[in-house]
């Protein structure tokens, strides 16, 4: 293998397909990466790497001499490759195989290092997504604004494996993604860039997509996302990368029973002011034993705004009150959150001002961007001992 | 003069056995086998044997069919937990009636630090005075070691028993150990007696005695120093009236290994049935949750879970522990020993987070 191309281009790719590295693994090949030459589109170099749950796999423009393959160590060839920005900004990597020894001469400008590898055939083959009945497109910006406005509010509790996905619903041109662990639900509905010509359901692994959004452009090129017949893995190309991963199994539970159908007490809030509150508030709540923000909205009278106000105890040292405008329809109300529920929700939400639904103390809140009805947030509130 | 501490040790003779006694006086003075697991089959383990019985040979741990067959003519009676809880919570309440410095360390011990009521009399008359009304109030006979810390009276109440009143003058706790064998020594076990046995040490006399250096690069720096204090009879931990509950566990260890799903599946329920009845009586919540599983070869495997919110519920403790198990438990897998354990409390009023009305998943 004789192959050389752009320092910028190579480092990006290789942090690309780094994401995918196993941190923690008895399977030494799978530290590493796989480079491969591939002749298509004028010459490329591909990188790849797989956990065995997700695999990246990225195509980087290259000048090929001599055709080959080989994995080496992700880390070591990803920092050497990123150090070598110091040689300018245009300089060429080159990357030399001495088949033999399975060791790669990477050099650029002056610098230039021997990395070993293992032989390419002990690299797990990456499954290609084959005969998948189902081809979507999605903005890939709309995308990595919906798996960001969700993903958040799904499990990390291992013993209850589906609640640590991502729900996704695809039917006519949208798709409904829904997250919940036992007291957060998040729903975002997405419009697709074509019609599913059956509708179908998928449970992705919220890491997983967490993953798959840093990686995306936050633009409107397309992403093809293909699911294989039997549900088990699911794909998702852009023009240079493809990344697989594995599907949850299971029935994922009614989330829409959760959602409250009705409220007594409606407030709008500037989604910035009340970040910027409850955030004040959750310098206080840290040290409160449960994190918690009391929040009491008062209705406005004739001339009056209506207004929240938040309050926050931290046991024996102080206590913080905050209030914000807000307009409110209905009556009095109050309740209590965890700080950090709130701060997680208000941080995804993109519109200017914000809706907080509440019925009473016990009963789930509902938070929704105004103006805009494709999402729903709903938080369980905490209990308070009456004193 | 009193003394500068003055530690009682009070152990209840043969606890087990002589509950029963108590409640059917008609066994007195026989040979009473308290068995757990089946006591009607060759599988169990001996609990307690009575005095009575232990003159044959018998003692506890020893398999029920080896029993049998050293004391066929004893009554052989299943455990029954509730009562003997009972008995102890009495004499431990009795004791606390005379001071509140009690330390109690298992179902039929406690440590007592009488240094304060010497004014009143002096320690081993005290201690004296508590047999008797130990056993004037609840049947029961206590051994009771009198001395100037706690190593000193544990080892003291087991040196005559049943019944018995042993006093450690201070000053005397060395000479007092000395003869004993390093195994009866509190702390070391049958593997560090063979250890010591290694070196050459066969009493806590010649522990008492040995090189320092030595015992601290067979024991490590801290152990080393720790069991050579201990062998001359000096101890400064004090009595622990009130200890913070850091967690609860329920055991229950299979005589005949066991891989019947189902009836793993019913012990674990039973187990977070007490454990949610304990820390509802402790007004606790937890939100740990483990498993403790023990195979035929031994091998010993925790598991745990962190869940969402606290909870005092035998159906949050046990869904959480099936679910470790699903996970921990390999189908057909012979088992030892099951556990629960929960952990990481709350107080019951404590805030708490609210989950969704509804079963998700």
């Amino acid at each position: 293998m004789k192959v050389s191309c752009q320092q910028e281009q190579l480092a990006k790719g290789l942090s690309i397909v780094g994401r995918a590295v196993s941190t923690k693994t008895t399977l030494p090949v799978l530290n590493n990466i796989l480079l491969a030459t591939d002749k298509e589109e004028g010459g490329r170099l591909k990188l790849a790497a797989t956990n065995l749950e997700i695999s990246i796999t990225v195509w980087v423009p290259a000048q090929v001499q001599e055709e080959g393959e080989i994995t080496v160590p992700a880390r070591l060839l990803s920092e050497f490759v990123s150090s070598l920005s110091s040689q300018g900004k245009e300089s060429t990597v080159q990357l030399t195989l001495d088949q033999p020894t399975l060791t790669l001469h990477v050099k650029g400008g002056r610098y230039e290092a021997n990395v070993k590898g293992i032989a390419s055939e002990d690299f797990p083959s990456i499954q290609s997504v084959s005969n998948s009945t189902n081809n979507i497109s999605i903005e890939a910006g709309v995308l990595k604004e919906a798996i960001n406005q969700v993903a958040f509010a799904a499990s990390t509790d291992e013993t209850r494996p589906v609640l640590t996905g991502i729900f996704a619903n695809f039917s006519d041109s949208k798709v409904i993604l829904a997250a919940a662990d036992s007291f957060r639900l998040a729903v975002r509905t997405a419009s697709l860039a074509s019609e599913v010509s059956q509708a179908f359901t998928a449970i992705l692994p919220a890491r997983a997509m967490t993953e798959l959004a840093r990686i995306i452009p936050d633009d409107e090129s397309m992403v093809e996302i293909s699911v294989n017949a039997n549900k088990s893995q699911a794909l998702f190309k852009t023009d240079t990368v493809h990344f697989t991963s594995s599907l949850i199994e299971g029935n994922f539970p009614n989330y829409q029973q959760i959602i409250p159908k009705a409220y007594q007490t409606r407030a709008v809030l500037e989604t910035s002011s009340l970040n910027q509150a409850v955030r004040t508030a959750g310098i206080f709540a840290k040290d409160s034993g449960g994190n918690i923000v009391k929040l009491s909205i008062i209705p406005g009278e004739d001339v009056t705004p209506g207004s929240l106000l938040l309050t926050a105890n931290a046991a024996e040292v102080g206590d913080n009150r905050n209030e914000i405008d807000a307009s409110v329809d209905g009556q009095n109300a109050q309740i209590a959150f965890n700080a950090k529920y709130m701060i997680d929700v208000l941080n995804v939400i993109t519109t200017g001002q914000v809706a907080l639904e509440l019925q009473s103390p016990s009963n789930p809140g509902v938070v929704r961007p105004v103006g805009k009805d494709d999402y729903v947030h709903v938080i369980m509130p905490m209990h308070l001992a009456p004193r | 003069m009193g003394w500068t501490r003055c530690i009682l040790h009070i152990d209840l003779d043969a606890f087990y056995a002589s509950v029963e006694e108590v409640v059917n006086p008609a066994l007195a003075g026989q040979p009473i086998i308290v068995v757990m697991g089946e006591a009607n089959t060759q599988r169990g383990a001996v609990a307690t044997a009575s005095y009575a019985a232990r003159q044959f040979g018998v003692h506890s741990a020893m398999p029920v069919g080896q029993a049998r067959k050293l004391c066929p003519q004893a009554v052989y009676l299943p455990v029954r937990h509730k009562l003997y809880e009972e008995f102890s919570s009495r004499v431990m309440q009795l004791l606390r009636q005379q001071t509140p410095n009690i330390e109690q360390v298992s179902i039929d011990e406690a440590y007592a630090d009488i240094t304060a009521l010497q004014e009143e009399a002096e320690g081993p008359e005290i201690a004296a005075r508590w047999q008797e009304l130990v056993k004037i109030q609840t049947g029961l006979s206590a051994s009771v070691g009198v001395a100037s810390n706690k190593i000193v009276a544990k080892m003291a109440s087991g040196h005559r028993k049943p019944a018995g009143l042993t006093v450690v003058e201070p000053g005397f706790e060395a000479s007092f150990l000395e003869a004993m064998p390093t195994g009866q020594l509190h702390g070391v076990g049958p593997k560090g007696a063979a250890r010591l046995r290694d070196l050459g040490i066969n009493t806590i006399g010649e522990l008492a005695g040995a090189d320092l250096d030595l015992l601290r690069e067979t024991f490590g720096p801290h152990l080393g120093r720790e069991l050579q204090d201990r062998a001359r009879g000096r101890d400064n931990s004090g009595v622990v009236t009130f200890r913070e509950t850091k967690s609860l566990s329920a055991e229950r260890t299979f005589f005949e290994d066991t891989y019947d799903r189902a009836k793993l599946w019913r012990e674990i329920q039973q187990m977070s049935m007490e454990l949610a009845d304990r820390l509802n009586k402790q007004e606790l919540l937890a939100r740990t949750i483990a498993i403790k599983l023990r195979f035929n070869n031994w091998r010993t495997i925790t598991r745990a879970v962190t869940l969402a919110s606290p909870t005092a519920t035998a159906s949050e403790i046990s869904t959480a522990a099936g679910a470790l198990m699903r996970m921990a438990w390999k189908r057909g897998t012979p088992l030892r020993l099951l556990g629960v354990r929960v952990s990481n409390f709350s107080e019951t009023s404590a805030p708490r987070q609210l989950l969704f009305p509804y079963k998700l998943g």
